[in-house]
């Protein structure tokens, strides 16, 4: 059954990966901007 | 309330917040919070329900059932557009990633189940609804965000 579910969610996923309508919501990994600047002048980023 | 996070300034590597911010009062003083207690270099990953997009299956359902459904029904105080979470986030983050959560056939379940919390609470006189929430969703207003 979980399978079941976990290949829905994919293909739904798959399917509807540019439309907002019906996405339930943001997934997203942040940086602290301290970090980012420091990997910019790093040269890393 | 507004409460601070108990916990020295960069304390932590990262910070992960899953269906936490529609549940706060204030989400920009949590937001100010979470990165005050990281340390620089510190990753904020999170998920959070879009429910505030003027055209989705959320603005349908709450159309049909009203406005303050969510309120009732899952203690939603506020109800973010895309925009409007990705204002408030960027106004202490960059982000690296960022991706959508579906679920159609979840939406037809939580239709269902809504439905049936919305006739319980027309029916009693409390429902799942404290006195202390608002009857409408909250929406972050730009100047907030700044």
């Amino acid at each position: 059954m979980l399978e079941l579910g976990n290949g829905l969610a994919y293909w739904e996923s798959r399917l509807l990966a540019k439309r907002r309508l019906a996405a339930a919501g943001m997934l997203f990994d942040a940086r602290h901007p301290a970090a980012i600047n420091s990997r910019r002048r790093a040269g890393t980023v | 309330m507004t409460s601070d996070i108990p916990y020295d300034s960069a304390t932590f590597d990262a910070v992960l917040v899953v269906d936490v911010l529609e549940h706060v009062d204030d989400p920009s003083h949590l937001i100010a919070e979470i990165a005050r207690v990281l340390r620089p270099g510190g990753r904020f990953v999170g998920f959070v329900p879009i429910e505030g997009e003027s055209r989705s299956l959320y603005a349908l359902f709450r159309k049909l059932l009203g406005d303050d459904l969510y309120v009732r029904t899952k203690h939603h105080v506020q109800a973010y557009s895309y925009a409007e979470l990705a204002r408030l986030i960027e106004t202490h983050f960059e982000f690296a990633d960022v991706s959508h959560a579906y679920h159609a056939l979840g939406h037809l379940m939580d239709a269902a189940f809504l439905r049936r919390q919305a006739c319980r609470g027309s029916r009693t006189s409390g429902g799942v609804r404290t006195s202390t929430m608002p009857r409408r969703p909250r929406r972050i207003a730009s100047s907030r965000l700044r």
